[in-house]
């Protein structure tokens, strides 16, 4: 086995974990094999030495998971009803206030703003496509098609930006709706 | 010798190489399967664990070839523990040592 079929493996069994967690694991497992192979080790030798692949995923999974274990472990003992943290409502409050808010309508804001511009953009190149057909716009039709394809191009892409940025928008909404229930019940250690 | 008793102690066997000095992955692993046969690769979660519980920190320092290495620093949290096993497992041995010689005088004297 040589050095990038292992570390292509292992990275392959490591799928489950969070993203960060592999990069990590794998930059650790890369600096092993140049570390070995600058002290004269083949590449075969040091896979062998290191292992099997699948135990050492195996290994990673299990530590990966047991923090994840243990602290829903936690909050499944914690006692049920024990009523919202009052720390935690204070910084809520405070932080919606100030900071969540004003953020979530700017990023509305600018989103709307993105779909009222789409809005113009579509009803210019109607405008001017109907003027074309009424025959209106005798000299200038080659013109008038080539600004109607760059107002097109143009609308696309605000399209794609304002579906994006709503899809992500609505997501991050309940993300942080979820993050502020968890702060308002269990305070901010929770 | 039988792999689920050592798995138990290699967290120990880490935490008391790093009480000498600090060290990075691939000079432990050097460390521990000179004296252990477990694989290289063996090391490198239990370092993973052992950081993320706290026991130990990281940090990176440059190497005079090749990229930065990644040390490990046994914290206090990491030698209280170390002291701690370590007491459990002299404890845990010695009584384990008692009880298989016990039985192997046993033994002899079974067969005299």
């Amino acid at each position: 086995m040589t050095k990038y079929e292992y570390l292509g493996e292992l990275e392959k069994r490591l799928e489950a974990l969070p993203h960060k967690d592999v990069c990590d694991i794998m930059d650790e497992i890369r600096n092993h094999f140049e570390e070995g192979i600058a002290s004269g080790k083949s590449e075969e030798e040091i896979c062998e030495s290191l292992g099997d692949v699948g135990e050492l995923a195996d290994s990673y999974k299990d530590g990966a998971t047991l923090p994840q274990i243990i602290s829903r472990r936690e909050k499944a003992n914690r006692p049920k009803n024990s009523g919202p943290d009052t720390q935690g409502i204070f910084f809520v409050i405070l932080f919606n206030l100030f900071v969540g808010l004003p953020a979530w309508l700017s990023v509305l804001g600018i989103l709307l703003g993105l779909a009222f511009v789409l809005l113009i953009l579509v009803s210019l190149i109607v405008f001017f496509i109907s003027s074309v057909f009424m025959g209106s716009a005798v000299g200038f039709v080659a013109s008038i098609v080539l600004l109607c394809i760059t107002l097109m191009l143009l609308s696309v892409l605000i399209f794609s930006l304002v579906v994006l940025g709503f899809k992500y928008f609505a997501k991050g909404t309940a993300a942080y709706i979820k993050w502020n229930r968890k702060v308002w019940f269990e305070g901010l250690e929770g | 010798m039988n792999n689920q008793f050592k798995k138990g102690v290699l967290d120990l066997c880490v935490l008391a190489f790093l009480e000498t000095g600090d060290s990075y992955g691939y000079d432990l692993a050097d460390s521990l399967t000179s004296k252990i046969q477990v694989a290289d690769g063996t090391v490198y979660p239990i370092l993973r664990k052992l950081a993320a519980d706290g026991f130990v920190s990281t940090y990176l320092k440059e190497s005079q070839n090749g990229p930065p290495r990644k040390y490990y620093h046994l914290t206090q949290m990491g030698t209280d523990r170390l002291k701690n096993d370590r007491a459990e497992w002299k404890e845990f041995t010695k009584a384990v040592d008692e009880i298989i010689e016990a039985t192997n005088r046993g033994d002899s004297n079974d067969k005299i």
